[in-house]
C-alpha cells in the first residue's frame, strides 16, 4: 500500500556558503494496507522528515515513495493534486495545526472547501457529522483553538483529516505533548477510527510503549537510518540490535515477582549533533557497548535474525539472547 | 512588569484614539466646522492676530488660519495613512513571498532591502522629487520608494515563524495551494503585529509630508497642508509668529496621537510579538 523505498533529505541552508545535513539518510520500508507501522526513534532522528516527506509537504532528495503502486515522487502536479486528499498527516503540537484566527468550523470545513467535496448547507451537516465522530459536542465548533484543550484539538485534527476520507494518515507523535490520562483517549480513539474508517497509519513517536500497543509492525529508526524492523512481537520479543534493547531498557519496570532485577543495557552518551559524514561504519558504533573493530570500518549490511525481521548490526549474532517473560517485559541476560 | 506596561498602554492607547478620532472628525467635517473658506483672500485683513473673529488669526494673505488648519488635515493626515497603506500591504506581500518561498527568490528581495536600505530616507525621497518634479503623486511615490522596505523585512520575519506552524503544513496536505495559504493563513496571521508598526509609521510620515511641503517638494503653496502653511508663513516669523504657531501646533499634536496610539498598541501586544518587531 504504502511503499517507501531508500529516501533521503538533505537540508542545504546558505546561497553562497552552503552548508548541508544529511537528516535522513535512506529508509525504506512497507505498510501494508488497513495496518500501522511504529516509526521509532529518539527526538532528532529524522522521524517527522519521513513523516513530512510521505504527505508532500518535503521534497525527498533521493529515494522512491509508492502509494498504491503509484510514484508519488515523480507525479506531474495535477495527479499529485488529486492523490494529496488520500495521504494527510497530524502533527505533534495540536496548539499550532489550527489557524488561530478560525473558528474550530471553519477549520473543519476548510477541507470541503479546498477540494470542492459539498458546499453551502450540506458543509454544516458534515462538519457536525464530524466532530462527534471524534466524540467532542457541537458546541465546541464555535470556539477558538486557544480555547480548547491539547486533546481536544487533537480530536478535531483527527476530525479535520477524516473529512477526506484518507487512505493513509501519518500520526506524527499525535500525543507527546498531551498529559498522560488524556494519551490513552486520544490513541484509543485513533484506533477506533482506524477500525471503522479501515486506513493505513504511520505512527511516529518517540515511546516504543505507546508504538508497541498502537502498531503492527515497528521501524527503529536512528541518526536517519531504520536500524531493526519486524513485526511488533518479534522487535519485542527478541530484539536484536543494540539500540532497540536499550530503548526497550528505558521502558522496563523492575518485575519482583521474577525474582530478579533486569540488568538494563546502558548507553555511552554523545551529543546527537556528532559530524556523521568523517566517521565510517556504524552510525551506532560511538554509543555501543559491544562496538569491535568492525563497526568503525564498515556499514552493517541489513540481515535477517528471523523471517519477516530485518537488522542492521554487524554483531546481532554474539548478543546475548533476550528472554521475554510472562508479563511480556524484557529481560537482558 | 509586563501587567503594569499593559495598564500604561491602556491609558496611551485611549488617549490617541480620542485625540485621532478628533482629527478624524475635523477632515470629515471640514466644511461644517470650518467658519470660512480657507482659500478665500481678503487682503484688508491680513495678519490678523488671534481674536473674536478669526480663532488663530490670519495669515499674510487674510485668509482664516483655524479654517485652513482644519481643512490641512485632509491633506496631512489622509496622504499619511495612503502612504502608510501603500507600503504596509506592499510590504506584507513581498515580505511573504520572501518569506514563504525561501531559496532564490528570498536572496533576492532580501538583497534589494538591504541595499535599499542603505539609502538615507528623506534624501532619496528629495532627489526623486527633484528629478520628477513636486506633486502629490511624486510625493507619494517618494515617500512609498523606501517605505515598503522595512515592512518586507519584518513581514518575512514573521512569516517564516508562522509558515513551520502546523496549520501551514495542514492546510497544503488538505489541498490549498500555495497561494491560498499566502491569503488565507499567513497573510491574516503576519497583519496584526504590522499594525502596530504602521501606526507609529504615520507620525513619521506626517513629519516627512510636511518636511517635504515645507521645502515646497510637496503639496503646493495655495494648498491648506500644514508643512506648506508653515512655508508661506515662515517670512513673518519674527513679526507674526501665530502664523506658524497654529500649523505647527496641528503637526506636533498628529504626530503625538499617532504614537500614543502605536506605542499603547504595542504596550497591550503580547510580548512574543514585540520580539519579532523589535519595537
Ligand atoms: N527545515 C530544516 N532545515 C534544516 N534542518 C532541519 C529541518 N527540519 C529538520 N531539521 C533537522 O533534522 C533533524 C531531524 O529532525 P526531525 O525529522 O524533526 O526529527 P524527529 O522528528 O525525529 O525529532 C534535526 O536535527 C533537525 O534539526
Ligand atoms: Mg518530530
Amino acid at each position: 500500500m504504502l511503499e517507501v523505498v531508500g529516501i533521503k533529505k538533505v537540508f542545504t541552508s546558505g546561497i553562497f556558503r552552503r552548508r548541508s545535513i544529511e537528516v535522513v539518510r535512506g529508509v525504506s520500508f512497507r505498510v501494508n494496507k488497513g495496518q500501522t507501522l511504529g516509526l521509532v526513534g529518539e527526538s532528532g532522528c529524522g522521524k517527522t522528515t519521513v513523516g513530512k516527506m510521505i504527505v508532500r509537504l518535503i521534497e525527498p532528495t533521493a529515494g522512491r515513495i509508492l502509494f498504491n503502486g503509484i510514484e508519488l515522487t515523480r507525479l506531474d502536479p495535477r495527479k499529485l493534486r488529486k492523490l494529496r486528499p488520500k495521504i494527510q498527516i497530524i502533527f505533534q503540537d495540536p496548539d499550532m495545526a489550527f489557524n488561530p484566527r478560525w473558528k474550530i468550523r471553519d477549520s473543519l470545513g476548510e477541507p470541503f472547501k479546498l477540494n470542492r467535496l459539498v458546499r453551502g448547507r450540506e458543509i454544516i451537516d458534515r462538519v457536525l457529522e464530524l466532530i462527534e465522530t471524534v466524540g467532542l459536542h457541537p458546541e465546541h465548533l464555535n470556539r477558538y483553538p486557544f480555547e480548547l484543550s491539547g486533546g481536544q484539538l487533537q480530536r478535531v485534527a483527527l476530525a479535520r483529516v477524516l473529512a477526506l476520507q484518507p487512505e493513509l494518515i501519518v500520526a506524527d507523535e499525535p500525543t507527546s505533548s498531551l498529559d498522560v490520562s488524556v494519551q490513552a483517549q486520544v490513541l484509543t480513539l485513533l484506533k477506533e477510527l482506524q477500525r471503522r474508517f479501515q486506513f493505513t497509519c504511520v505512527f511516529i513517536s518517540h515511546d516504543l510503549n505507546v508504538a508497541r500497543w498502537m502498531s503492527d509492525r515497528i521501524a527503529v529508526m536512528y541518526r536517519g537510518k531504520i536500524v531493526e524492523e519486524g513485526k511488533t512481537e518479534s522487535i519485542f520479543g527478541s530484539p536484536c540490535h543494540p539500540y532497540t534493547r536499550a530503548l526497550l531498557g528505558a521502558i522496563l519496570v523492575p518485575d519482583p515477582e521474577a525474582g530478579r532485577t533486569w540488568r538494563i543495557a546502558s548507553l555511552n552518551h554523545v551529543s546527537p549533533e556528532v559530524n556523521l559524514e568523517k566517521a565510517g561504519g556504524c552510525s551506532f558504533q560511538d554509543r555501543c557497548p559491544h562496538a569491535e573493530k568492525i563497526c568503525r570500518e564498515k556499514e552493517p549490511p541489513l540481515a535477517v535474525p528471523a523471517p519477516d525481521h530485518r537488522v542492521a548490526c554487524h554483531r546481532f549474532k554474539d548478543l546475548v539472547p533476550v528472554q521475554a517473560n510472562v508479563t511480556g517485559k524484557v529481560c537482558f541476560l | 512588569m509586563y501587567i503594569l506596561e499593559v495598564t500604561r498602554g491602556k491609558k496611551m492607547l485611549l488617549t490617541g484614539s480620542i485625540l485621532i478620532f478628533g482629527f478624524m472628525a475635523l477632515a470629515v467635517f471640514a466644511p461644517f466646522i470650518a467658519p470660512y473658506d480657507p482659500d478665500d483672500v481678503k487682503v484688508e485683513e491680513r495678519l490678523l492676530p488671534p481674536g473674536e473673529h478669526h480663532l488663530m488669526g490670519t495669515d499674510g494673505f487674510g485668509r482664516d488660519i483655524f479654517s485652513r488648519v482644519v481643512f490641512g488635515t485632509r491633506y496631512s493626515l489622509f496622504l499619511a495613512l495612503v502612504v502608510v497603506s501603500i507600503n504596509l500591504l506592499l510590504g506584507l506581500m513581498i515580505g511573504s513571498i520572501a518569506g514563504y518561498f525561501g531559496g532564490l527568490i528570498d536572496e533576492l528581495i532580501m538583497r534589494i532591502v538591504d541595499i535599499l536600505l542603505a539609502f538615507p530616507n528623506i534624501i532619496l525621497a528629495l532627489c526623486i522629487v527633484g528629478v520628477l518634479g513636486p506633486s502629490v503623486q511624486n510625493l507619494i511615490l517618494a515617500l512609498v520608494a523606501l517605505g515598503w522596505v522595512g515592512y518586507t523585512r519584518v513581514s518575512r520575519g514573521l512569516v517564516l515563524s508562522i509558515k513551520e506552524q502546523g496549520f501551514i503544513g495542514a492546510a497544503k496536505a488538505l489541498g490549498g495551494s500555495n497561494m491560498y495559504i499566502i491569503m488565507r493563513h499567513i497573510i491574516p496571521n503576519a497583519f496584526p503585529p504590522l499594525l502596530v508598526l504602521a501606526t507609529l509609521h504615520v507620525s513619521h510620515t506626517i513629519l516627512s509630508i510636511a518636511a517635504l511641503s515645507f521645502l515646497g517638494l510637496g503639496v503646493q503653496a495655495p494648498t491648506p497642508e500644514w508643512g506648506a502653511m508653515l512655508s508661506e508663513g515662515k517670512q513673518f516669523i519674527f513679526t507674526h509668529p501665530h502664523v506658524m504657531i497654529s500649523p505647527g501646533l496641528a503637526i506636533t499634536l498628529s504626530v503625538l496621537s499617532f504614537n500614543l496610539l502605536g506605542e499603547g498598541l504595542r504596550d497591550v501586544l503580547d510580548p512574543r510579538a514585540r520580539e519579532v518587531l523589535n519595537v
